[in-house]
């Protein structure tokens, strides 16, 4: 029995998956969500999204899993998109070396878009071993030289993970590893601040964006 | 399939098959060769979801052509054949130069159709422009720096393009034979390449599934023409020789769709703007056409659910309505359904095109088909932000609703397709008067007898060599009665 009576509040959590086309990344979601792999998935489009509930110690959380496409970058998915992310998991195929180049700039994209958060590097396709090209040390070193070089004050570390989606092998580990790091860093925030009222669903509202009373569409410039 | 006439006159009237459609067609593009404005009932048979799914049958790649420009919509009486011929041999020209732009880094993929005589000699490569070298070989080149108008420097970019698009394409997995088919993906492949070679674009995920479903459409009205009876091929050579070229080069026909559907300009869809992003602007088209969708359609449309989406849920318009517009729904609804969705799409340019005004895909029906989506998921998103975001993310099978949920677009949007709306809808009451009831009556039973007199006479003599003239003859007049009644044209 636990020695608390009343069960902590179940924590949402946002993560998203960046990678380049074809790393592996929506077989990586679905072998976590739904254990399960299916060659036949297609190519995402702007971004898919999966949930999973899970139990990180004696926290109950519901994982918030975004899968995007890998085409979608220069912020192609709107600010929007990553308000609220929590962790980033990126993704690479150990057989394609460009796949592992492209890292860097994923992990920047992310960083501008949501600021700097708790992150896991995975080098999937482990299965494909005889066609590797990324050997485990290099990417080992890359995650160490990210997080020795950064900022002090913010204390983001980037773990590393090989994985075989086809196979189901280090999936399980990657994501609770993402999960534990992102519920971490959240427990360790200030609460949000509640809204300031209720609101009234029978009445009308604007649209809060900016611009949004511009009815023309097209190009904003 | 019926061989006696009779049963074939029972067959036309009472089958209710891809027969009772395609026969639609063979009557449209009649009235195009005897040089009849056929406009208006193409725009109508567009903007007719409402017998969904019986009418889906009709041959779209030909009738998108005319709806997109790519064959002529109007001609001179007499003149369609040779108009449309000379369009669909400008077609096959245009892409046997978009196979010379793939094919010297890939010789397996001259994919060229019809005439192979015509091909264009082989390109030569050299060093650089001052060279007078005739060789066609790259000798001289510099691989290891090579300027951008190079042999390797195109061969470079051709096989990066090549090796984004595989990636895709390798992944379609539609449900059809097809599909299953390695030439088809090649086929695929080529066309992704050829329209990235020849408009200098980066391919862009989501572009293999519209020239996919291009590709799929050109394919079953070749098969559905196939099926057609040899006896209305006898009956309407002209015709049927004519639908059968629309759609005997595969390649360049998806080509002229697919190029109609992406580019820009006032005779284009420009769905390459949900594609591609101008430097100039800092957001992208779609993402703007997404925002607009929730921000201010659903406001229009439903006040308290776009607050819930929006501010409650937090939901960002971008996740689900990127693929939503970028696709045209193919992902959404059933191949079917996307069929009619893409009709409206194509119909509403063509009529943007008819009053000489620009067509704009980001002020087009698709957002007022999107909002309306919204809505019909309405009680799945009071559910919760959870609920909401599944349901939007995949959306569920639309199935009897379908018809009213375009019909509610088509409305809201408030645009050019309205008007056409009141005269596909059988279930709207139309103001005909009363002397007009009468004479369509007297229509009617004259019609009526003159069929029971075919019937009589061909049961008789089934060589009645004038039956069937007649027959078309009753089939017209019954359509100008059901038009008169139906929609409300002027008898």
């Amino acid at each position: 029995m636990s020695s608390n009576p009343t069960p902590a509040k179940k924590q949402l959590l946002k993560i998203i998956i960046l990678g380049d086309s074809g790393v592996g990344k929506t077989s990586l979601m679905h072998q976590f969500v739904s254990k399960k792999f299916d060659s036949r998935y297609k190519a995402t489009i702007g971004a898919d999204f999966l949930t999973k509930e899970l139990t990180v110690g004696d926290q109950v959380v519901s994982l918030q899993i975004w899968d995007t496409a890998g085409q979608e970058r220069f912020q192609s998915l709107g600010s929007a998109f990553y308000r609220g992310a929590d962790a980033c998991v990126l993704v690479y195929d150990v057989t394609v070396q460009e796949s592992f180049a492209h890292v860097g700039s994923w992990m920047e994209e992310f960083s501008i878009q949501a600021g700097r958060r708790d992150s896991v590097l995975i080098g999937n396709k482990t299965d494909l071993e005889d066609r590797r090209q990324v050997p485990t040390r290099t990417a080992q070193m890359w995650c160490d030289k990210q997080n020795a070089e950064g900022d002090k004050n913010d204390k983001t570390e980037m773990k590393y993970f090989e994985t075989s989606a086809r196979e189901n092998t280090g999936v399980e580990e990657a994501f609770m590893a993402v999960a534990a790091a992102a519920l971490a860093r959240k427990a360790s925030q200030p609460a949000p601040v509640p809204p300031p009222s209720t609101v009234n669903l029978n009445q009308n509202q604007p649209g809060n964006a900016g611009g949004s009373n511009n009815t023309n569409s097209g190009c904003s410039c | 399939m019926p061989s006696s006439l009779p049963s074939l006159l029972l067959f036309l009237f009472f089958q209710r098959t891809p027969w009772r459609a395609n026969m639609e067609d063979v009557f449209l593009f009649c009235d195009m060769l005897r040089g009849e404005d056929i406009s208006e009932v193409l725009l109508r048979e567009s903007v007719n979801f409402s017998g969904w799914p019986s009418s889906t049958e009709r041959l779209r790649s030909v009738r998108w052509q005319l709806l997109l420009g790519t064959l002529p919509d109007r001609c001179p009486p007499g003149e369609f054949l040779s108009y449309a011929t000379e369009a669909i041999k400008k077609q096959q020209q245009d892409w046997v130069q978009c196979i010379d732009l793939v094919e010297p880094f890939a010789p397996h993929r001259d994919t060229r159709e019809g005439d192979k005589t015509s091909q264009p000699k082989k390109k030569v490569m050299k060093f650089d422009e001052s060279s007078s070298s005739s060789d066609e070989t790259t000798m001289g080149e510099n691989p290891l720096v090579p300027a951008a108008s190079t042999y390797y420097a195109q061969e470079h970019r051709y096989r990066i393009l090549l090796r984004e698009i595989q990636k895709d394409v390798e992944r379609i997995f539609w449900e059809f034979s097809l599909f299953e088919k390695k030439s088809t993906k090649v086929d695929i492949e080529t066309l992704l390449l050829a329209y990235c070679l020849l408009h200098d674009k980066d391919y862009k995920q989501g572009m293999h599934e519209i020239v996919a479903f291009c590709y799929f459409c050109v394919y079953r009205d070749r098969e559905l023409l196939k099926e057609m009876d040899p006896m209305v091929r006898e009956n309407y050579g002209e015709v049927m020789t004519f639908l059968d070229s629309a759609v005997e080069h595969s390649l360049s026909t998806t080509f002229a769709l697919f190029c109609a559907i992406l580019n820009e300009g006032d005779t284009f869809v420009g769905l390459s703007r949900f594609f591609y992003r101008e430097e100039r602007c800092e957001q992208s088209a779609v993402l703007v056409c997404a925002e607009r969708v929730q921000q201010d359609i659903l406001l229009t449309l439903d006040p308290p659910l776009l607050h819930l989406i929006d501010s409650e849920y937090g939901i960002s318009s971008a996740t689900y309505l990127i693929r939503w517009l970028r696709l045209l729904f193919i992902r959404e609804f059933c191949f079917s359904q996307v069929l009619h969705i893409w009709d409206l799409i194509f119909a509403e340019r063509y009529l943007h095109q008819r009053r000489g005004r620009p067509y704009f895909i980001e002020n087009g029906i698709i957002l007022y088909i999107s909002a309306v989506m919204i809505k019909h998921v309405k009680p799945a998103i009071l559910q919760g932000a959870d609920s909401a975001l599944r349901v939007l993310m995949k959306y569920p099978p639309v199935t009897d609703a379908f018809p009213a949920l375009l019909k509610e677009a088509v409305i809201l949007s408030n645009g050019a397709l309205q008007p056409l709306l009141s005269v596909t809808s059988p279930t709207g009451v139309v103001a005909v008067d009363e002397g007009a009831v009468s004479r369509q009556g007297a229509k009617l039973s004259e019609t009526i007898k003159t069929l029971e007199v075919i019937l009589n006479r061909s049961t008789t003599d089934e060589t009645a060599p004038d039956s069937l003239d007649a027959m078309v003859d009753c089939i017209a007049e019954l359509k100008k009665i059901r038009d008169v009644l139906l929609y409300g044209v002027s008898d």
